[in-house]
């Protein structure tokens, strides 16, 4: 009688470890609920919009199309205008944003200066700014009649078609773009910098190097993980660039400032081809994840353990 | 592990078979059924500013009829009620019992999601001659009728008379572009730094719309061929063009920037919908009694001088459940001259309900326009308001178009040739026809 | 020399910040500006840059259109509400992929990362769809939960919790402590400055999530600051002036926020330790 007893509870207890919090069942418990939400909320949307992509909305049906919406994609001269600015965003507005950030934040890091928790915040803002009112402001900034045009004429220059040509508008939405995330970056930066070792820099300095060395040879090496960590953000929002382009331009004028995250959004809820919308999602995609891929081969294996 | 990532595959396979058709919902038809007036009931409807107030105004007058049911009025603004719009009927849940949508704007939604609105078409027959014809037309779907017109926008030319006085132009000599022009730059000589018209050269094609529509044509016939290329549309952007070449016309490039303008007397007139007014009068007060109204200009001597910009309709979701009720309210709002006079007296929607224009209101001068008798001059033009043909690819058209039209106004294009080439693009795109 | 070359350096550094920090802050200037200004004023040309008279009408008018108390109670409660969950969740994964060996943890990760990659524009129409199916319509549940296994979140959770020393993990379950135990009372507190930077963070998100807030939320009552904003910008008649009042004060929360949780923000995005 004993024997099998003490035998059913072993055989229950068996069953029971298998389930228990240990440390071999413990990871899954954790990450539970965070895949469970993740395929519900995140997988399932992303799959169907792949899916959607081989269809085509007409009259309120989805017709399966194959891969027509591609082959239409690869003939669209507005696709490629998109294609063709965020490329030319990605080129000039990302590294020169990084370039100013890295600028700002040595200014910030240098032992003079004073009041720094204070310009931290200053330069944080732009980064916190509500839509609406980041829209209304910068377009009554850069209307015709608005307060840059203004300044300018103050300084004897003519005024600016800011959002009126075509050239211009890629710049204001650049500009905006440089406002908005510069000093978040800037703050990246600055962690970074805060970071590098004393020691590295007295010692350079005792083998008599110059500030200018010393910043080559030291502070860019050492921040390389921050940096590329820094501009992979900044090429993964540029890719998908939404807000700027639909809140100033419109996309416009003529297609010179559209982005693929814009058009993607004007195809569905626009023109509601949903079908052709879910194919520029799954493009979009495609771009984002292999600029990334460079990205971090160009950064080498040293970032973050990836 | 490999276990659980095969159920999620499965899972994922099992939710997307679940894709492809949306069960087709069942024709909706409004019947005029009788309704007893001490139901209850609650009927919500988008709107958005002054409008939603205007419609708020009508409400006493709908509960002296039906005093249980509530009426709820919902602010959503404007560029957020297409959204939602196209949320909520792709999911069929999540909109109101009655929608507010632009006139030129709705027409996409009734092809694109099937029966997606109430069919109004059995109750408003009698309706039909007392409406806006143009506004009418753009409700209708298959010969069917899916929103009721509310306001009209006729469009009129909004001038500045004290300009007019410095150029010794008198305004009622201006009958057709040419004349128009001439004025501008006698207008512009005697005013510095005035230009006689603003137009958005890039961005938005209201102005052409206009054009076309005095003409007798839009982007599409009503063979739903497309007629962007044809020679109304030709005609209309040569005019812009003109107006470029003999440098009287001034780049608005915004809403905001065509206010500051006009705030600071910088452009001469403006070319819009009778709404123009409200905004004047709201933002602009202080240039009370120094507006006057003419009709637009035609192409031709004696050709038509009438034309529209904007206005909107009112649509029932099929999701409404109070569907009967909230016909009942749309026909007291909009279809009863004491509410259209309400509306348009308080908030300056300018009605599109034709007897509407019999009230002695509408033979008043207005004094912001120095005395003139402005409600008349546009309650005149209503009647006679060409009809358009819109579809459900009217905004893709409309992409094409305003890709056109910056090519000629803010480059060298030939005009006949960016639009001959829209057309094409369009057909490419909507697999539509070119009208000969 | 050596002063003159400082004095250089030191004009030159504060310079470059000043004009960086009047650049940034500016627009806010005018926004705040605007918000004292009526409408008509806001458009004048020359701009008007000094206060105006309008405060208290926009803000009697503002109230009117739009119930001011609840829709900023809303917009709080909702960005609160999602910024613990996320935390919690986030944190909890972040430790598993950091400190466990189990089968698939590298593919799972790399597929948590691959979605950050996404643009939200092109998930709304099916993700709306589920909430339909759930029910979840023009309720919070459909604002807060989609977002909360958030894979920037999880990423930086992670990142910051490799750092835990193995041997503290060891000693604790050596001495009897239970897996969630150990993750709750050892490993969360170290954890502080990247709590709140992911909470700024997320709190940030959440805020300004406007768009899916605008389609998933009918009722007036339940809306956010940020969605009722926008329906305050019509078609022909916009009050600036109440806009700009409106947006001032949905900006100014996330600016105390900042304001107060700066150190940990900072410290928390690189895992490591601030020097002042």
């Amino acid at each position: 009688m004993d024997i099998s007893m003490t035998r059913t509870k072993e055989r229950r207890s068996n069953l029971s470890s298998k389930f228990k919090l240990n440390k071999r069942t413990a990871p899954y418990y954790f990450i539970a609920p965070a895949v469970i939400l993740f395929v519900l909320f995140t997988l399932y949307p992303f799959f169907r919009t792949i899916l959607l992509s081989f269809y085509s909305y007409e009259r309120g049906r989805y017709i399966y199309s194959g891969i027509s919406n591609y082959q239409r994609l690869f003939s669209d001269a507005i696709f490629f205008k998109a294609l063709s600015n965020t490329f030319t965003y990605l080129l000039i507005q990302v590294p020169l944003m990084s370039t100013l950030s890295l600028i700002l934040a040595v200014a910030l890091n240098s032992k003079i200066i004073k009041w720094k928790s204070q310009f931290r915040v200053a330069f944080f803002l732009p980064s916190v700014t509500e839509m609406i009112a980041y829209s209304i402001i910068f377009s009554l900034f850069l209307s015709d009649k608005g307060l840059l045009n203004y300044l300018l004429s103050i300084l004897g220059i003519e005024s600016i078609p800011w959002l009126i040509h075509p050239f211009w508008a890629k710049v204001s939405i650049m500009v905006a773009l440089t406002w908005r995330w510069t000093g978040y970056n800037m703050i990246i930066m600055l962690a970074g910098l805060q970071g590098i070792s004393d020691t590295l820099y007295e010692a350079a300095e005792i083998d008599g190097a110059s500030r200018f060395q010393q910043f080559l040879h030291i502070t860019i090496p050492q921040m390389k993980p921050i940096i590329l960590f820094s501009m992979l953000m900044s090429t993964i929002g540029t890719i998908n660039l939404f807000s700027e382009p639909f809140i100033l331009t419109k996309g416009g004028p003529s297609n010179s400032t559209i982005s693929l995250g814009l058009y993607l959004y004007n195809q569905g809820f626009m023109n509601l081809n949903f079908g052709y919308a879910s194919a520029i999602s799954v493009v979009l995609l495609i771009i984002t994840a292999i600029m990334s891929f460079i990205q971090m081969k160009a950064g080498g294996k040293d970032n973050g353990g990836l | 592990m490999k276990k659980i990532f095969f159920l999620v595959i499965g899972l994922i396979a099992v939710f997307l078979t679940g894709c492809g058709d949306s069960k087709p919902i069942e024709t909706s038809e409004i019947t005029g059924k009788e309704i007893k007036s001490d139901v209850k009931a609650e009927i919500k409807i988008w709107s958005w500013d002054v409008a939603a107030l205007g419609l708020k105004e009508t409400i006493p007058s709908f509960n002296k009829k039906y005093p249980n049911v509530k009426v709820i009025v919902e602010e959503v603004g404007s560029g957020d009620t297409y959204q939602k719009l196209t949320i909520g009927l792709n999911s069929n849940t999540g909109l109101p019992d009655i929608m507010t949508i632009e006139t030129d704007v709705f027409i996409k939604y009734p092809p694109n999601f099937p029966n997606g609105f109430y069919d109004l078409t059995k109750v408003s027959a009698n309706l039909e001659n007392d409406f806006d014809p143009s506004k009418w037309q753009l409700g209708m779907y298959e010969n069917k009728l899916y929103a009721l017109p509310w306001d009209s926008a006729p469009a009129g030319i909004f001038y500045r008379r004290d300009f007019f006085e410095n150029g010794g132009v008198d305004p009622e000599t201006i009958k057709t572009w040419d004349d128009f022009i001439e004025a501008g730059k006698k207008i512009q000589a005697a005013n510095p730094g005035v230009k006689m018209i603003p137009i958005n050269y890039a961005k938005e094609t209201s102005i052409h719309s206009m054009m076309v529509n005095s003409l007798g044509s839009g982007n599409f016939n009503s063979e739903g061929q497309i007629t962007v290329a044809d020679e109304s549309n030709i005609k209309a952007l040569k005019m812009q063009k003109r107006f470029i070449d003999e440098d009287i016309s001034y780049n608005a490039d915004s809403w905001n920037t065509l206010v500051i303008a006009t705030k600071n007397d910088e452009v001469a007139t403006v070319l819009y919908g009778g709404w123009w007014g409200g905004t004047l009068k709201d933002q602009m007060p202080e240039q009370s009694g120094k507006w006057g109204v003419i009709p637009i200009p035609s192409f031709e001597k004696n050709g038509k001088r009438v034309s529209y910009s904007g206005g909107a309709s009112l649509a029932i979701p099929s999701q409404s459940k109070n569907a009967e009720l909230a016909w009942e309210f749309i026909k007291n709002a909009v279809a009863t001259k004491e509410n259209q006079l309400l509306m348009y007296k308080k908030y300056d929607l300018f009605p599109s309900y034709l007897p509407t224009f019999e009230d002695k209101y509408f033979k008043k001068g207005d004094p912001y326009f120095a005395g003139q008798k402005v409600s008349e001059l546009f309650a005149k033009m209503v009647p006679f308001i060409n009809k358009e043909y819109g579809t459900e690819d009217d905004s893709e058209a409309i992409d094409y178009l305003l890709d056109a039209q910056a090519a000629v106004l803010t480059g060298d294009a030939d005009v006949e040739k960016v639009l001959k080439n829209a057309a094409e693009a369009i057909k490419t795109a909507t697999h539509r026809s070119i009208a000969d | 020399m050596v002063d003159s070359k400082n004095k250089i350096k030191t004009v030159l550094s504060y310079s470059i910040i000043i004009i960086g920090v009047i650049v940034s802050l500016f627009p806010f200037y005018w926004m705040f500006i605007g918000a004292t200004n009526s409408s008509a004023d806001i458009f004048s040309f020359p701009p008007k840059m000094i206060p105006g008279k309008s405060f208290m009408k926009n803000l009697t008018a503002l109230n009117e259109q739009i119930d001011l108390q609840k829709v900023i109670f809303n917009s709080f409660f909702v960005a609160i509400t999602y910024t613990i969950f996320t935390l919690t969740i986030s944190s909890i994964a972040g430790y598993a992929f950091a400190k466990f060996e189990f089968k698939g943890r590298n593919y799972l990760f790399g597929a948590i990362l691959l979605t950050m990659m996404l643009p939200g524009q092109a998930t709304m129409i099916p993700l709306f769809d589920i909430m339909k199916t759930f029910g979840w319509l023009n309720s919070y549940k459909a604002v807060i939960i989609p977002g909360i296994a958030n894979a920037f979140g999880i990423f930086l959770m992670r990142q910051n919790m490799l750092k835990v020393p193995d041997s503290l993990i060891e000693a604790a379950r050596i001495d009897g402590c239970g897996e969630f135990a150990i993750f709750y009372k050892i490993v969360l507190p170290t954890m502080r400055p990247s709590i709140a930077a992911l909470g700024i963070y997320m709190f940030m998100f959440q805020w300004g999530n406007f768009m899916w807030q605008l389609i998933v939320l009918n009722d007036s009552s339940m809306k956010t600051l940020p969605v009722a904003l926008s329906s305050l910008v019509g078609l022909s008649r916009v009050d600036y002036g109440q806009v700009l009042l409106g947006a001032s004060l949905s900006t100014l929360p996330v600016i105390a926020i900042f304001l107060i949780l700066q150190k940990q923000f900072i410290s928390g995005i690189l895992g490591g330790a601030l020097k002042e």
